[in-house]
């Protein structure tokens, strides 16, 4: 059973109190943990890439970007065929003011 | 090695630097977390963590402050962001069993012994820092630098990024609100 203290005893009970010392070999045990992180985050990295559906899926977006950019410039391609005629038709060549106009 | 130069060497990712860093703060990093976790395991791997986050960062320390400053203010970021983990997966504890989470152990705290403390003082700094676990994140991380880690109000002031006035006003309340926890604790063990 706990005993029963004063109150401001408690409250300086920290007086005087000396610093915590870390476990010995902490710098070692940093760099054994980064090394250990390193090749998790690679194996991560490694097991989603191998992982067959995300591999497939990735696969797919490829192809239906390229699909889409096939597609897209082909649209572009026609659009700009129609135009072409139009274009012709509504040249306009430079006419100069000064010279006679020549009559058929 | 000069301060600068230290940090310098640690930005070109110098292991030797580092090393030196580690073995120069790793006292202030395990106190400073020791005293907010109050658990030897977790703080260990806390202060592990802290020192990667220094190592990984450095290049954001833009030398406004000091060093140890800069390191204090990761320090108690790290540790609260711990805290607050645990407190999260204790309130979630129900559906680890679903999600198949690791059974670490959660936020009960066993007495908590602070090997600093004069052995005349174990048993009610380990009622003192029971009542310090129940109060304000704030106040707690106030109190914590100025009575464990023994820094000054201007000191704790710096590292929590506000001033004067503010830390006292919170020291004050953090002793008022121990006071009001611990006379609860005394009318229960009564």
């Amino acid at each position: 059973m706990e005993k029963r203290f004063n109150i401001e005893e408690i409250m300086n009970s920290l007086d005087g109190i000396q610093r915590a010392e870390a476990q010995p070999f902490l710098f070692t045990r940093i760099m054994g943990r980064m090394v250990k992180e390193e090749k998790t985050a690679d194996q991560v990295i490694y097991r989603l890439i191998t992982r067959p559906a995300l591999a497939l899926a990735i696969g797919c977006f490829f192809i239906g970007l390229n699909t889409y950019f096939i597609v897209d410039r082909l649209q572009n391609n026609n659009a700009a065929d129609t135009n072409q005629p139009l274009a012709a038709e509504y040249v306009q060549h430079d006419v100069n003011p000064y010279e006679p106009n020549e009559l058929p | 090695m000069t301060e600068q130069e230290l940090i310098i060497r640690l930005k070109e990712g110098d292991n030797q630097a580092f090393k030196e860093l580690v073995e120069s703060k790793q006292s202030l990093v395990y106190n400073t977390v020791l005293g907010l976790l109050q658990n030897v395991e977790d703080a260990e791997d806390v202060t592990q963590d802290v020192f990667i986050k220094v190592f990984e960062s450095i290049h954001q320390f833009k030398g406004e402050s000091a060093l140890s400053t800069w390191i204090y203010r990761v320090s108690v970021t790290t540790a609260l962001e711990f805290i607050r983990r645990k407190k999260r997966k204790k309130r979630f504890g129900f559906l680890s069993p679903i999600l198949g989470e690791d059974n670490e152990p959660t936020l009960d705290l066993p007495d908590f012994h602070h090997p600093g403390v004069r052995l005349d003082n174990r048993e009610k700094a380990t009622i003192l820092f029971k009542a310090i676990e129940k109060l304000p994140e704030n106040q707690k991380v106030a109190f914590i630098l100025n009575k464990v880690e023994g820094l000054s109000y201007h000191e704790v002031a710096e590292i929590m990024k506000t001033s004067l006035s503010a830390v006292e006003s919170l020291l004050h309340r953090a002793k008022t609100n121990l006071k009001e926890i611990l006379k609860n604790f005394n009318n229960l063990t009564s």
